[in-house]
């Protein structure tokens, strides 16, 4: 700064102007070096965050009953064990894309994540998924009465699998533990089908008649026969679709991985399910996902709804459904051979194989899974239990006891003898299934025939998994 | 060169590197566009499975190739220019419409000026979440509720290939007209008023002023709406994954919809980077025309 000339020529207008204009310039210049300083510091807190200590770990869950029930009790392990878990909660399509970024960019920032099995397969062959048998063996990690065989051995089956795509699965590493299960049934109402005199279906003929017979104006309201999941997804093929499909036995893909979804038995059932939704089912049929398909039974505005059977939780609860009381379940119709078969499906919690905090994240997993919490979330809507003792407790017994039972004889039935996956394990599922939904829609769109838009998605499937 | 005529200007040493130091943020930043930008191009080239991180090949042009021949692309690049072409011609009349009602002072015109601004203010996400409500197929739907009044059977408004998408043509237009009104109404308010006395002098009607005054000087303001709205559009995205995803039966999967079906859904992420280059490459040669359009009407 020019101070001599300035105490030398006096103060003159110019000299001033020009004193004023360094000034401004010093301290502009400064300020400037003090937001990047900021900038930058703000940038290392924020990059260091993402190193979590040990005495904290994350999760990513998705919003189910289980994450629901499950955050309830976190303060409560918190406090117990001094371990900070802080959660991310998104519904389930934002979930899954959320957590296919964290693991695709190998991020250890999330410890654990809810995942189901297609994600199993696809993330365990990527490597992002931590083995956990070598935990549960571990005697300093797992407490002893966390019992490893009080699991139902279907649902371990569905998480263990040996990376070989088109088989292999209940082989191999156990990749997840099971914290939820589901299996697929008709939701009738009962008081409907009496009013109108319409038998509870046992075919998906008859379900196919039931629909169209109940899509009706009932006392100024319109009700629609029939609902199913519709959004261009995989998960709108997983529930009753890929049901009626297994009961028709059509596969997905054939021993050797070519895609056989336009087998003429899957363009025989398929053309079925998609004429019942047409003229039993809600308009805009593709625009449904479980959310809106499991309000709109709620409201009473479908007779039947093919969905996940724990459903039956909200169904039944007076304070949030206009249908309480007149809810019938019904197991997944015969196929033509007479024999009922079901789609499951299992939620579990993974373990990130980047984290850096696995035996924290593995005292969480054991705790989260263990038999008294998996009890606990019972009450908060986390149905089906995946461990047999908080099954058969009498307690569950007693808040699942819906329908004078009916809900339970058709969940146990389902669990022992008609429920199993129905795809065939590899990392192709939601691929697969993505394109298999279009083709489904386009069927009910009318711009293609069953035959027609099957047989395209087939080729299109066939290209995806390089045949 | 700035900092040559800085350091003529001041003789101290530390202001040496100052210039060198203000270049920095913008350097950073064009790394930071650039980077993500340069690999994603990569990409494009290669067989990156999102869960396969271990076996990225060069493939060269075969993921060109192998969309170019799908009907798939071809589908949703002439459905990213319709929903564009109409969303931007639609937003530009309904925009100079209501800025033309509304630049004259009436009771009331200030409280309607600002009631207008507020789709703008909301999210779109939000915005188009809130219309997935109003629009739902059964009578649970708003605007299926209302009609019902009427006796208008329940329409299937996201859910069926024939009306899902015009029903995302009006959500983008509910959102997005403010802003053509907004740019409007302060171009017709900076209108000089010479041109229009002299009109009204010689006896001219209101249709030949608009047409032969008005719409001349607004040229720039509807260069500068069709600049921003038509990028916009053929980008859009939020508007078709809250509401439709695409459905049904690809009736609104577009370019930047189509990309994220590949690249997220189904981790074929070289053949998503595709559709996403497609997708800039005509973003870049609109902009690029129509900033020369404006720059070219402003001169004149």
């Amino acid at each position: 700064m020019d101070t001599n000339s300035w105490t030398k020529k006096g103060p003159n207008r110019a000299g001033k102007g020009k004193h004023m204009a360094n000034l401004k310039y010093r301290i502009s210049s400064r300020l400037v070096a003090a937001i990047l300083c900021a900038f930058c510091v703000l940038l290392f807190c924020q990059c260091s965050k993402n190193n979590p200590k040990s005495a904290e770990i994350h999760l990513l869950l998705n919003r189910h009953p289980f994450t629901e029930s499950i955050l309830r009790f976190i303060p409560e392990y918190e406090r117990k064990t001094g371990v900070k878990v802080s959660t991310l909660l998104l519904s389930e399509e934002e979930y899954f894309e959320k957590l296919i970024t964290e693991l695709s960019s190998r991020s250890s920032y999330y410890d654990l994540f809810m995942l189901g099995f297609p994600h199993l397969w696809q993330y365990a062959k990527a490597g992002w998924l931590e083995p956990l048998d070598q935990y549960i063996e571990n005697p300093n990690l797992t407490p002893a009465n966390w019992d490893p065989n009080d699991f139902f051995p279907e649902l371990i089956a569905c998480s263990r699998w040996n990376l070989k795509q088109g088989a292999g699965m209940g082989e191999g590493q156990l990749w997840a533990l099971p914290v939820n299960e589901e299996a697929y049934v008709i939701f009738y109402r009962k008081d409907l089908f009496e009013r109108f005199h319409i038998k509870p279906p046992a075919t998906y003929e008859e379900v196919y008649k039931a629909a169209k017979a109940l899509t009706r104006n009932v006392d100024g309201q319109q009700i629609y026969g029939f609902g199913h999941r519709g959004v261009r997804s995989w998960s709108t093929i997983h529930p009753g679709y890929l049901t009626a499909f297994a009961t028709w036995r059509a596969r997905d893909f054939d021993d050797s991985m070519h895609c056989v979804i336009n087998s003429p038995q899957a363009i025989e059932i398929t053309d079925l399910f998609i004429r019942t939704l047409k003229e039993g089912g809600p308009p805009g049929w593709p625009s449904y996902t479980w959310y809106e398909g499991k309000e709109a039974f709620l409201s009473g505005r479908f007779a039947m709804w093919f969905d996940a059977n724990h459903q039956a939780a909200a169904f039944e609860n007076p304070t949030k459904s206009q249908v309480a009381g007149k809810v019938g379940y019904l197991l997944p119709p015969a196929g033509p051979d007479g024999e009922i078969r079901s789609s499951t499906w299992v939620w579990s919690l993974a373990m990130n194989a980047a984290s850096k905090n696995k035996d924290a994240a593995w005292r969480f997993l054991a705790w989260a899974t263990s038999k008294e919490m998996l009890q606990r979330t019972v009450p908060y809507e986390n149905i089906n239990p995946t461990r047999r003792s908080v099954w058969e407790d009498p307690k569950t017994v007693e808040a699942t006891n819906w329908a004078q039972g009916e809900y339970r004889r058709t969940a146990q039935l389902l669990l022992s003898k008609y429920a199993r996956i129905r795809w065939t394990p590899s990392t192709y599922v939601t691929q697969a299934g993505d394109r298999w939904a279009a083709a489904l829609q386009e069927i009910y769109e009318g711009t293609r025939t069953t035959e027609q838009a099957l047989k395209s998605a087939a080729a299109d499937i066939d290209q995806m998994v390089g045949k | 060169m700035t900092g040559y005529a800085l350091r003529t200007q001041s003789p101290n040493p530390p202001h040496r590197s100052l210039p060198y130091l203000l270049t920095l943020p913008a350097l950073l930043a064009l790394i930071g566009i650039l980077y993500p930008f340069v690999l994603g191009v990569y990409y494009t080239f290669t067989n990156y499975i999102l869960t396969e991180p271990g076996n990225i090949r060069f493939v060269g042009l075969t993921n060109y190739i192998e969309i170019f021949k799908t009907l798939d692309f071809w589908k949703a690049f002439s459905l990213t220019f319709v929903f564009a072409g109409s969303v931007v011609i639609i937003e530009l009349a309904l925009g100079l419409g209501v800025a033309l009602l509304l630049k004259d002072a009436f009771p009331g015109v200030r409280i309607l000026r600002s009631l207008l601004i507020i789709p703008m203010m909301i999210p779109p996400i939000v915005s188009a979440l809130m219309w997935k409500v109003i629009l739902l197929p059964t009578d649970q739907g708003v605007l299926n509720h209302i009609l019902s009044f009427v006796r208008f059977p329940p329409i299937a408004w996201l859910g069926d290939s024939a009306t899902a998408l015009l029903s995302l043509i009006i959500i983008d237009v509910w959102i997005y007209s403010p802003f053509a009104i907004l740019i409007f109404l302060a171009g017709l308010q900076s209108l000089p008023k010479e041109p229009y006395e002299a009109a009204k002098v010689d006896g001219a009607s209101g249709w030949f002023m608009f047409r032969k005054l008005t719409l001349p000087l607004l040229t720039p303001c509807i260069v500068l709406v069709t600049l921003f709205r038509l990028i916009d559009s053929l980008k859009v995205f939020d508007i078709i994954y809250a509401t439709t995803k695409g459905g049904p039966a690809g009736a609104t999967v577009t370019l930047h919809i189509q990309s994220y079906f590949e690249a997220i859904r189904w981790f074929r992420m070289g053949r998503g980077m595709v559709y996403l280059f497609v997708l800039w490459f005509l973003c870049f040669i609109f902009s690029k025309a129509l900033s020369r359009l404006w720059t070219k009407v402003l001169m004149r």
